[in-house]
């Protein structure tokens, strides 16, 4: 069955076209979400909430638009929100603005199989992290990222540079 | 330095020439599948002229037999199911007399010649019932509380406050 096909009957309450279109994109949605978080329970529970407000936006997809296009903006832009919802996300930023460190992420390795550019992205700090993932491997701009975000154009450029450089450092 | 920058762009764009997924290490499925809330079944879309055609006479006596009905809906005592609390069969018997209700003010306003004005009415309706259509499940599965049974009166009267929107329109003069 195409995904168009399982789009149309995914939006008029078909299930199993919706499992059909969670096998095919379940993958790159959790790694997206996987580098935006770098906590794998934390991704879990995303990806969960996610798929179940595709579930609910689906009836006002455009067709004429990329699925995978609209399914990935959707899955950045809930990752986003509800890590800022999170009580401790200034804590969080804080914390992870002052310090770097690139064992934090040694489970988190254990558990996934990870490709060479993810062991690395996991372990930036977050913001630079969110940064570096949104702008490099997504083609979003600075501006994008700072609406979404809710920090400054400059601090998303300068939060890409370092991004770079530790990764540089790492390899 | 200029090297490992050459190395990382080259990893940038490896990764998003390939396939960049990653393997939930557990199954999520079952999580989302457990949250996803049944469809409204959406209603065929048919032309108002050619629904008032038909409309006209019928409707006179659909509206009359739906008026009955809901009368008798009311008081004819519901048959309790084993296992089902009250709050559910009061919740189950709020529910029809409220979908008797609805239907016949919708009946009664095409009757009269009103046009539904609202665009988005089906939409708006159906995000009702959708929410309606938890409550029941939760009252089902949980028994439900007074609370519940407040909210589901609440959603009936935003129903019926739709419904009236829907119709402001004035009536359509037809040529003689």
């Amino acid at each position: 069955m195409s995904e168009t096909t399982d789009i149309a009957l995914a939006a008029k309450g078909d299930k199993a076209a919706f499992k059909r279109l969670y096998d095919r994109h379940i993958r790159n949605v959790y790694g997206q979400v996987l580098r935006l978080t770098a906590d794998a329970s934390l991704t879990d529970d995303l990806v969960q909430e996610i798929f179940v407000q595709v579930w609910r936006s689906l009836p006002k997809f455009d067709q004429r638009s990329k699925f995978s296009t609209w399914l990935y903006s959707l899955a950045n832009n809930v990752a986003i929100t509800e890590l800022r919802k999170q009580t401790r996300w200034f804590k969080r930023n804080q914390r992870a603005a002052e310090q770097e460190d690139p064992h934090r992420c040694a489970d988190l390795e254990d558990g996934i199989d990870l490709g060479a550019l993810d062991q690395l992205v996991i372990k930036l700090p977050e913001q630079t992290r969110q940064v570096f993932v949104l702008h490099a491997l997504n083609n979003y701009s600075h501006q994008q990222i700072a609406d979404l975000l809710g920090i400054a154009e400059g601090t998303s450029k300068s939060q890409f540079h370092r991004a770079r450089n530790l990764m540089q450092e790492w390899l | 330095m200029k090297d490992k920058k050459q190395q990382l762009d080259a990893m940038i764009h490896e990764h998003q020439q390939q396939d960049s997924g990653v393997t939930p290490p557990a199954d999520l499925w079952a999580g989302i599948e457990s949250r996803l809330e049944e469809r409204p079944v959406q209603q065929t879309a048919t032309p108002i002229a050619t629904k008032w055609w038909f409309a006209g006479g019928l409707s006179a006596v659909a509206a009359s037999l739906m008026t009955v009905a809901v009368i008798v809906g009311l008081q004819s005592p519901v048959t309790k199911q084993p296992d089902v609390s009250e709050w559910y069969l009061l919740a189950q018997q709020m529910n029809q007399a409220q979908h008797q209700q609805v239907d016949a003010m919708a009946s009664g306003y095409q009757l009269a010649g009103y046009e539904m004005t609202q665009n988005n009415y089906i939409e708006s309706l159906a995000s009702l019932r959708n929410a309606k259509q938890q409550l029941l499940l939760s009252m089902q599965e949980n028994g439900g509380d007074a609370q519940m049974i407040d909210m589901l009166r609440w959603i009936n009267e935003q129903e019926i406050q739709l419904l009236k929107h829907a119709y402001q329109q004035q009536p359509v003069l037809e040529e003689i």
